[in-house]
């Protein structure tokens, strides 16, 4: 289905909201924010282009690299950055840090470290929803090397099982940490492929070309809606930096190959260029947005930095067990 | 150089005391006076002070544990500094360790034999050792190796009842305290060692309630107590010692020490057991007085808060069991004084009163007495005197 | 009192609790027309249809995701996973997501789930479906574990623990499912977290999980007659454990005995142990001992089993050593 231009603009914004705020917090980390930072520069195209034809009552599942799919949904700077900043007002209270950001508001349902974990609760998301008969999707991102997991497996044939309205969304940014996923995945074309397994439709796209990816997307998600039981989205795309900060993400990948996918193949450029061919924006609009981003970002920092931590009682009080109380003395 | 805290002697009798409290943690850092710990000791409790400021360090023994006089508690370190690895040598004790001895330096003895070293105990068997203060190694152990279990020291406790002679009930589960322990050392030791004989008088009692009566108000005025039958026995105990000096002498083991001055002591019930403060020179002090000192007495002595020096120094005591409805019993004398005296209620009876029988207060008045200082003519002149003030109380005007 | 089986009355609490509230559900594998495979569920398809009583592929990551899934989103399943010995296969689930994802996100994410199955040796199943694995997951914050012994406690247990708003692992015992009991007819709930005193007594107290409650009962009959007077406890919920009335036993009785199917190394008793260690010391006039399965996989046959799990001779003779004759 074609696109309305309103539409990819907004994807356009959600792209380069995602983009500034990766960047911030990378310059927030070196300053030293506590953590790890799964850095999804280079995949921004993906979630922005599902997120604009979901509704809001959808749920989300994504992964430790979920800052831009968290976004692209409506969540906050400020308390994603004071969730970085291990802050009370941070969407988890400052008690998971970058991994683990849930923002039930927007039905964001929570990330998972562990990778391939919430493939499986994904589909008991969907069981619920279903038995409810609610017309919700539930959308679940995951990576190439989640696709490896015996979670991949379950959850999939689960969902298949049952029928169940989940969109998995497989970012496959080609490198399971350090390993190219040819590695191990030679013998398919793309990993799309791997639904077969289980009767489920697999539709494989570009992508870092947003446009595509919202064509597909727009389909899936109304089939999704409409019952046709579950499906998988891969997007071909790339992970400019590092597996985390701390990993230059040189040693095992040509520093050609990530000059090409960061400059010439860059989902965020790409897509403004279109815009302007297209004049659906102006090199003014476009300085104005990144100030006004920019903006926001520096007073989410600022919001972050006054915040205060949550007290240790705080910190344990039902926050372990729904009301069981916990022993507080070490000794 | 590090400052050793051993165990003060706080009276000559005390060969023992039991540390109730640790007021200082180890590692804390201690001002010169603050306390370290309380000790319970003959009928006191006792604060023992740092005599000098440092870090208290290498504490040995633990707040319920009894430690022999002299012994090493803890040191003070100052910063940076090393406790020392040798135990004390043994110096003779300097005869004047008996006060305050936790304000000096002083290496007293060599330290004891710590009870509970390798002798296999149940942990539940070593509690209440602890607290009953057995030599466990004393206990004949029936569990596996020889463990000292329960029903070892529950035995254990049977006979040492049956061994002291008198009846003893068995103490299974109360844990003694230091207070009770030395009570019935020190009965027994005067019950054993001094010649009791006891001689007997019933006093009119009419005047000396009427008196009191009259008097309460001006003395409640005055001192902000009231006065009490107590009160006036002390001034009239007092005023017969002035008047017959010969009984205000104490037996010193060599001879016979006459006493200068008149102190009467006061036996104080409390939950442990009896306390006997001493009011000094009674003699000389107004009935306000002595009601406002008995009162402080009494109520410091339920709080464990009488200090040493005040029960020391009695000329004779004065024990009251009117209060508990008895009317006459013999008391048992407290070393080192003289004599005793025992007062029953006061009670109403018939009696012939000026060829008449009338019924008229009473009240019993026993004078328990060493004989070996005092004899039945000393005696029975001063019980005879007592119960004329008793009867005549303006006789102390 | 009517009396059930214990499988009859795990059985009842779950029609009881799906009746009352429509947004519990089971999923698990051939728990639907076949009943499960130890019978438990037989019959509740046919009352509450397959869309409530929903058969799973063999997946047990899969069933656990299902499950935290659900309750995230709303509702409060019942899990079964056929052995503990298989719950292996959902452990990272249960640990790393059911456990810590209420703690993760905030303390605003409730997960109300039910994770049924059973363990326990006796019955020649082998060395891979006769395991004891409390003491794992009783390790673990944000987990509620719980045993039953009987087939009252089953019942009133599992009910709590639907009703409650943690991920509760509820652990029956295979041997244990034909055994019957009184089971009251009206409605009653079991409190988790508190030790039930099975049987006083003033010689030995003896905390026993699971179905080794009824050999310390046995052994307390035999005992008797020998002037030893034990004392049961069954602490039912593993996890937060019954400490106060164990500690008050122990006070009474001054020696304590635990006995478990679970291997004895770093089983829940020494975790027991601990804890009366630390805060029972003095009252303890014996060692505290364990009556344990041996530290070696669960052999097949009932003879070599014999030798391997706690025997109700062994609890005799344990306890005949510990309280001094006389």
């Amino acid at each position: 289905m074609k696109i309305p231009p309103e539409k990819i603009k907004e994807i356009y914004v959600l792209m380069k909201r995602c983009r500034l705020f990766e960047e911030r917090s990378i310059a927030e980390l070196r300053k030293g924010m506590p953590g790890f930072l799964h850095s999804a520069i280079g995949q921004e195209a993906i979630p922005c282009a599902i997120a604009p034809f979901l509704q809001k009552e959808d749920y989300l599942l994504t992964t430790h690299r979920g800052h831009c799919d968290i976004i692209a949904r409506g969540a906050r700077f400020d308390r994603i950055m004071a969730e970085l900043y291990a802050k009370e007002s941070g969407y988890c209270r400052g008690l998971s840090g970058s991994m683990h950001i849930a923002a039930l508001d927007l039905n964001i349902l929570g990330a998972v470290g562990i990778v391939g974990s919430g493939i499986p609760v994904a589909s008991g998301v969907a069981l619920a929803s279903k038995m409810k008969n609610e017309r919700r999707v539930t959308v679940c991102y995951c990576g190439d090397g989640a696709s490896c997991t015996g979670y991949f497996h379950e959850g999939l044939g689960f969902a298949a099982a049952f029928n169940l309205p989940v969109l998995f969304v497989l970012q496959n940014n080609q490198y399971e940490e350090s390993t190219h996923w040819t590695y191990w995945g030679g013998r398919m074309k793309n990993l799309a492929e791997r639904s077969r397994g289980y009767g489920v439709r697999g539709v494989s796209v570009d992508g870092n070309d947003a446009v595509a990816v919202a064509e597909v997307a727009v389909d899936l998600v109304k089939e999704v809606r409409e019952g046709s039981g579950p499906v998988l989205l891969e997007g071909i795309t790339y992970r400019i930096h590092g597996h985390h900060m701390g990993d230059p993400g040189t040693t095992y990948r040509d520093k050609a190959e990530i000059e090409e996918w960061r400059i010439q193949r860059d989902p965020v450029a790409r897509l403004y260029a279109r815009l302007l061919k297209e004049s659906l924006i102006t090199e003014e609009e476009n300085r104005r947005m990144e100030e006004e981003i920019s903006r926001e970002l520096a007073e989410a920092v600022k919001f972050a930095l006054a915040s205060s931590e949550i007290s240790p009682e705080e910190a344990l009080r039902d926050t372990v067990y729904s009301g069981w109380p916990v022993a507080l003395n070490k000794v | 150089m590090s400052v050793e805290i051993l165990l003060p002697k706080i009276d000559e009798a005390m060969t023992k005391g039991r540390i109730t409290e640790w007021k200082k943690r180890e590692g804390e850092w201690v001002e010169k006076g603050e306390i370290l710990f309380t000790l319970e000791t003959e009928k006191v409790t006792w604060e023992v002070e740092a005599p000098e400021a440092g870090i208290l360090s290498r504490v040995k023994y633990q707040a319920g544990e009894e430690v022999a006089v002299g012994e090493l508690v803890a040191l003070l370190l100052k910063p940076g500094e090393k406790a020392p690895e040798a135990t004390p040598s043994p110096i003779p004790a300097s005869p004047e360790t008996d006060v305050a001895v936790a304000k000096q330096e002083i290496h007293v003895g060599s330290p004891a034999m710590r009870p509970h070293a390798k002798i296999k105990a149940s942990p539940l068997a070593k509690h209440m050792a602890r607290k009953q203060g057995i030599d466990l190694s004393l206990v004949r152990g029936s569990g596996p190796e020889g463990r000292i279990l329960k029903g070892d020291i529950l035995k254990h406790e049977e006979e040492r009842a049956k061994g002291s002679g008198k009846p003893v009930p068995m103490i299974s589960e109360k844990p003694l305290s230091s207070m009770r322990e030395t009570i019935a050392r020190r009965m027994i030791e005067s019950f054993q060692s001094v010649p009791h004989f006891y001689i007997s008088v019933e006093a009119d009692a009419e005047e000396l309630t009427a008196v009191r009566e009259k008097l309460n108000p001006s003395v409640e005025k005055i001192s902000g107590w009231k006065l009490t039958i107590t009160d006036l026995l002390v001034k009239i105990l007092a005023r017969t010692l002035e008047e017959q000096p010969e009984v205000n002498v104490q037996w010193t083991g060599k001879g016979i020490r006459q006493l200068s001055e008149i102190h009467i002591g006061l036996a104080v019930g409390v939950k442990e057991g009896l306390v006997v403060p001493v009011i000094r020179k009674a003699n000389l002090k107004a009935l306000a007085e002595i009601a406002r000192i008995r009162s402080d007495f009494v109520q410091r002595a339920r709080e464990g808060k009488l200090r040493m020096e005040e029960m020391r120094g009695g000329s004779i005591t004065l024990t009251n069991l009117g209060m508990y409805g008895i009317d006459q019993f013999d008391p048992i004398v407290n070393p080192p004084e003289s004599c005793i005296l025992g007062t029953g209620r006061i009670v109403e009876k018939p009696v012939a009163y000026r060829e008449q029988i009338v019924i008229r207060k009473r009240m019993n008045l026993t004078l328990a007495i060493d004989h070996r200082v005092l004899d039945g003519v000393l005696g029975s002149r001063f019980l005879q005197r007592v119960k004329e003030l008793i009867e005549e109380p303006g006789q102390l005007i | 009192m009517r009396e059930l089986t214990y499988r009859e009355a795990v059985r009842e609490a779950l029609r009881e609790e799906m009746k009352r509230d429509e947004t519990v559900f089971q999923l698990g594998e051939d728990i639907a027309k076949f009943g499960g495979a130890y019978k438990v569920t037989l019959g509740l398809s046919d009352e509450f249809g397959t869309d409530r009583m929903l058969n799973t592929p063999l997946a047990e990551a899969g069933i656990a995701g299902a499950a935290i899934g659900a309750a995230i989103a709303g509702l409060r399943p019942v899990a079964e996973i056929m052995y503990i010995d298989f719950s292996t296969l959902a452990s990272d689930l249960i640990i790393n997501f059911a456990a810590k994802y209420r703690f993760m996100t905030g303390g605003k994410i409730k997960l109300p789930l039910v994770i049924r199955t059973q363990g326990g040796g006796g019955v020649s199943a082998g060395p891979q479906h006769s395991q004891s694995l409390e003491a794992w997951y009783a390790h673990i914050p944000g987990l509620i574990v719980v045993m039953p012994s009987t087939p009252y406690d089953a019942k009133g247990l599992l009910k709590s623990s639907i009703r409650d708003d943690n991920p509760v692992l509820f652990i029956e015992h295979k041997g244990l499912y034909a055994y019957k009991g009184p089971v009251p007819e009206e409605d009653y709930l079991i409190p988790l977290g508190k030790a039930e005193i099975k049987r006083e007594g003033k010689d030995l107290t003896v905390v026993a999980i699971s179905r080794s409650v009824h050999m310390a009962l046995e052994a307390a009959e035999v005992l008797k007659k020998e002037g030893i007077e034990v004392e049961v406890i069954d602490p039912m919920t593993i996890k937060p454990m019954d400490e106060e009335t164990i500690l008050r036993s122990v006070e009474k009785t001054g020696r304590l005995m635990i006995v478990h199917e679970a291997c004895k190394t770093a089983g829940i008793g020494a975790e027991i142990a601990a804890f009366v260690a630390e805060k029972g010391i003095d009252f303890l006039d014996a060692p505290i001992r364990r009556v344990a399965a041996l530290d070696v996989p669960i052999p097949f046959g009932l003879r070599l089993e014999s030798l391997v799990l706690p025997q109700l001779k062994d609890i005799i003779s344990c306890a005949r050593e510990m309280v001094p004759l006389g």
